[in-house]
């Protein structure tokens, strides 16, 4: 019998299933595809209680210096960082007011024990006794680091270190910086955070800023590609071009000069009619072979370097950015990778800070491994524009950068800017036969390259081989 | 350490896991775990005089019946009454399609039904009183259930496991374990009486699960709110069975439609008038140290106005007297009342700040007049009214703008609107397949976790497993349900059990869907599980109320 009312509860409660089955999978997804980022999100307290409950892991350099560690249980856990402003940017802080950054953010799981095994991530979570977090060793050298810090600190700017080959970074300083201890960092929050010189700004991988002439080297790398005829060629440096009825200014008045000495003098004029040679089109691709416009992956925030495809097409804009000004910007940590990639034969390494994470029982339980990220250019020209370099620390604009017994490949720059003196900038790397160290500083409103920022690289190149060595 | 810990805070959960599948693999794949008709018997209800007294035959009290049985005075009758009044042929009972007719056979004294005479051949319902002689007679249904021991006795298990986890946790003290393990004795017992009886189990188990759970997690939250719960608990056992014994002939509620339509509305006056705002919404009323939430009970009652008036007046809203362009429509006067006390009720809710409590009310009615009338016309009118009301609240009123956004997106107003969201998001996210285990959840980071939000603890707790087989456990409730509504022999009952098992489902799909923000999170309690006296003896009511509609197929 066939009932109008019959039917319709019928199909009323196939609807009804339907929706708990609807409701059944959102709940699924919730919990298979969000359920990490949920958990771990900064916003959850259930990451201060499990804190409280667990010893969290420390954070050791390369050495096994002790760069953060915590001490006492419960609701005495105490973070203490013993190098306060040296590590603010790297490793961060971890207030209860004031949150996470850093490495305490990113690698936070982590650093609780909630990444371990089954067994330790319940152990963590139930608040058994006796539980630790995991330790973070950084590829950081905290000697290294300390010395960036301590030549770098009576200025506004940022260094940065690494190993050109595996992308390990050595050393990552940003000046000012703050004390990120708990205690001082909560009491000092309102001044620290208002300063007009920005401490709590990761100016090595967050600020961009124009790389002025050490932009150069990326310029020649291009050029290069396009005409492998380059370094014959010669150029009268009369001390300006004029660029469609606008005339752009050479520092110095060079004569004829070919690549190797530009580069050395860093010759203006050479360069940005070496960038209309190339053609817009042709160094919109090189700079974005060389990752302008890319986004960067690291543990910490960091900026991408912006590509302006616009300016690029005006012949004038296209010399300014041949030579570092204009609409062209980067990071410090960015022009110590392009630095580092012209010293590794033109293969960029995807930067690192964390080594290894060790469990406390059981050793060893992740181990980072290079890779790499891009490959900027071909072997020869890296190997052409090494030379270069090489030219520069030996006979050009960074002979401050030269060391006896050691060949050294650097590059000058002096990027003007309308805030005042220009910013102060010196990449190098060495040995050049065979890179160990690649070296990025800038130091704002520093001035000449060759006089703040080169002598800055000189000793951190010195320190960092004697210690490899 | 890890291992006592391990059992301390699993092994509920796994009994709990283990109990899901059995019932999911009873349910699925055997169709063994639902109600099985035996057979209908023709039982002597009333006699006025002691039967077999003249025949020395012994009285029998109940007769089976065949495809046809002839009863009368005659030997040769299948149901022989030795009785003056009775003629020799009487009358004669006889299966037709899914029913049994009754056929007066020409006596002198006539069949009576329900007291009217007999002329035509009638269905004869269960529940029906049919007076032969000075016997009256009716028709019953003897079912028989598949017995699972296990299953009846599950809930106490399951609620004295969560207990001894608990008390070893030491989050419980000894009398909490004794008061618990009293609500584990009442509710097993109340199941294994149901499955000798042979009905009503089907529907009970799934709320003794669920039962079981909630009292469990109320004690671990707090054992003040287990203390309380463990008295509603009770109450709601007893208000089953009472249901069941009060509601001889449900059918006479029928005439009294109004009147619960009128005292619906009081309770809401009353509230409105004089309530007290509990977590942001007036709804509700003390009464001493009382606290009612009359809303729970009003619900109940514009069930059975709606299932009443909709019975009454379903074919006129069906077929539409008026035509308006291409539609045909009711007149006002048949639509109009349903429209205005719908309407009064959502505007008193409304004026309660009880979202959540609107919001069921409205799929509650639209739900129970496309099922009615079955006509897609209403259902889409429905659905556009629906959707202008609550583009007119979230006009008028701010906490519907805030609930609207908060809903969009939680994470701005993680400080203020979207905390409990939020909060509740983190626990359900973070909890894994299996969950933390009993007792190592946060509950005091999720506001309203012992009502509204308990869905988030329980799945912090026992994890994705357990939160599945609690949804799994509502939709079979629902699912059963729809059956006995499906399976009742007369329209008024037919709503009646379709309105309540849409309320109980409606319910739960819009608390959980707002706990996960499926939907906006709006505030109502999650049937049988969430903490509250008045939202659990109204779900006891619905549920004996339901298993007494079972009766009647």
């Amino acid at each position: 019998m066939s009932d109008p009312l019959r039917d319709t509860i019928n199909k009323y409660r196939y609807f009804i299933a339907g929706c708990f089955l609807l409701l059944s999978l959102y709940l699924i997804y919730i919990v298979v595809a969000r359920g990490d980022s949920l958990s771990q999100s900064s916003g959850n307290p259930r990451l201060w209680i499990v804190e409280s409950r667990v010893l969290r892991g420390g954070i050791y350099d390369r050495q096994g210096e002790a760069l953060a560690v915590s001490t006492g249980s419960g609701d005495q856990n105490n973070r203490s960082y013993p190098f306060g402003p040296l590590y603010a940017h790297i490793i961060g802080y971890d207030s209860r007011r004031l949150g996470k950054t850093g490495l305490e953010k990113a690698y936070d799981a982590e650093l609780l024990g909630l990444k371990g095994s089954l067994v330790e991530r319940l152990s963590v979570r139930w608040g058994l006794k006796g539980v630790r977090g995991n330790d973070l060793y950084l590829t950081i050298d905290n000697r290294l680091q300390q010395r960036a810090w301590d030549l770098l600190s009576p200025y506004t700017g940022a260094a940065v270190v690494l190993n050109p080959q595996t992308g390990e970074i050595l050393a990552l300083v940003s000046t000012p910086s703050f004390d990120p201890n708990e205690q001082s960092l909560e009491n000092q929050w309102d001044k620290t955070s208002t300063d007009p010189g920005r401490p709590l700004l990761d100016r090595a991988t967050q600020g961009l800023y124009p790389p002025g002439s050490t932009m150069k080297i990326v310029t020649a790398s291009i050029g290069l590609v396009k005409d492998p005829g380059l370094p014959n060629e010669t150029y009268d440096c009369t001390g300006e071009i004029t660029i469609q009825g606008r005339v752009l200014h050479c520092w110095g008045v060079h004569g004829v000069v070919d690549l190797n000495s530009a580069l050395a003098v860093s010759c203006d004029t050479y360069f940005a009619h070496l960038g209309l040679n190339i053609g817009s089109e042709d160094f919109t691709k090189g700079l974005e072979s060389f990752g302008w416009g890319d986004p960067l992956s690291l543990d910490l925030p960091v900026s991408q370097v912006p590509l302006y495809q616009k300016s690029l097409q005006d012949p004038n804009g296209l010399a300014e950015s041949a030579i570092g000004q204009g609409r062209i910007l980067a990071t410090p940590l960015y022009m110590a990778l392009v630095d580092g990639a012209i010293a590794n034969g033109g293969v960029m390494m995807q930067p690192y800070l964390v080594q290894q994470i060790r469990d406390p029982g059981s050793g060893v339980i992740w181990t980072a491994k290079p890779r790499v990220l891009r490959r900027v250019t071909s072997p020869q020209v890296a190997d052409q524009v090494k030379q270069a370099m090489v030219g520069v620390v030996n006979s050009g604009t960074g002979t401050v950068a030269n060391i006896p017994g050691l060949e050294v490949a650097g590059k000058t720059g002096s990027a003007e800017n309308p805030g005042g003196a220009p910013h102060s900038w010196f990449v190098a790397f060495a040995p050049a036969s065979n890179p160990q160290v690649a070296v990025c500083v800038m130091v704002e409103h520093g001035g000449e390259g060759s006089q703040v920022a080169g002598p800055i690289a000189r000793q951190l190149i010195q320190l960092a081989l004697s210690q490899g060595g | 350490m890890f291992w006592v810990a391990l059992i301390q805070k699993y092994t509920m959960s796994a009994l709990f896991y283990a109990l899901m599948s059995l019932i999911l693999y009873l349910y699925l794949n055997k169709r063994e775990w639902s109600p099985q008709v035996a057979s209908h018997t023709l039982t002597v209800l009333k006699s006025d005089w002691l039967l077999g007294r003249f025949s020395g035959q012994a009285p029998e009290a109940s007769w089976n019946l065949n495809r046809e049985t002839v009863l009368g005075r005659d030997s040769g009758c299948d149901i022989v009454l030795p009785d003056a009044f009775v003629s020799f042929r009487h009358a004669r009972i006889y299966a037709s399609g899914d029913g049994y007719f009754v056929e007066d056979l020409g006596s002198a004294n006539g069949t009576l039904i329900n007291d009217r005479t007999l002329n035509l051949p009638e269905r004869l319902l269960p529940g029906d009183r049919l007076q032969i002689g000075r016997t009256t007679l009716g028709l019953k249904l003897v079912r028989q259930e598949n017995r699972h021991f296990f299953l009846s006795i599950a809930p106490g298990i399951l609620l004295l496991t969560g207990g001894l986890s608990l008390y070893w946790q030491q989050m419980l003290t000894l009398r909490d374990l004794g008061l618990l393990a009293a609500v584990a004795v009442i509710l097993s017992a109340t199941c294994l009486k149901l499955q000798r009886q042979g009905w009503g189990s089907f529907l009970f188990i799934p709320v003794a699960i669920l039962s079981a759970l909630s009292l469990v997690f109320l004690f671990r939250i707090d054992p003040v709110f287990g203390l309380r719960q463990s008295f509603w608990i009770i109450l709601g056992v007893v208000v089953f069975w009472l249901t069941r014994a009060i509601l001889r002939d449900y059918k006479r509620l029928f005439d009294y439609k109004y009147l619960f339509l009128a005292i619906g509305m009081f309770f809401l006056l009353m509230t409105v008038l004089f309530g007290a705002a509990v977590g942001g919404s007036r709804s509700w009323l003390t009464l001493g140290a009382m606290h009612l939430e009359p809303s729970e009970l009003v619900k109940i009652f514009i069930i059975i106005f709606l299932a009443g008036y909709l019975d009454e007046n379903k074919e006129v809203l069906r077929l539409g007297t008026r035509r308006i362009g291409r539609f045909l429509l009711p007149d006002w006067p048949y639509l109009g009342p349903l429209l205005a006390a719908i309407g009064l009720s959502l505007l008193l809710l409304a004026f309660q700040k009880d979202i959540g409590m609107a919001l069921l009310f409205f799929s509650l009615f639209i739900s129970m007049v496309y099922v009615a009338t079955n006509r897609l016309f209403h259902l889409f009118s429905g659905l556009l009214l629906f959707f202008a009301c609550a583009s007119l609240m979230y006009l008028v009123f701010p906490h519907v703008q805030e609930r609207v956004l908060v809903f969009v997106n939680p994470w701005q107003y993680a400080a203020t609107g979207g905390y409990q969201i939020i909060q509740s998001l983190f626990a359900l996210g973070g909890a894994g397949l299996v969950g933390w285990g009993l007792g190592s959840g946060f509950p005091a980071l999720i506001p309203a976790v012992h009502t509204d939000l308990i869905f988030p603890l329980i799945g912090e707790e026992i994890g994705l497993f357990g939160a599945l087989g609690i949804l799994m456990l509502y939709l079979l409730l629902a699912w059963q349900g729809f059956r006995v509504a499906l399976q009742v022999s007369d329209s008024f009952g037919r709503l009646l059990a379709f309105g309540f098992s849409s309320l109980l489902s409606l319910q739960t799909l819009i608390i959980i869907g707002g706990v996960t923000n499926l939907i906006p999170l709006t505030g109502i309690t999650l049937p049988f599980l969430s903490y509250g006296g008045s939202s659990y003896v109204a779900g006891s009511f619905m549920i004996g109320f339901l298993v007494k509609l079972s009766e009647y197929r």
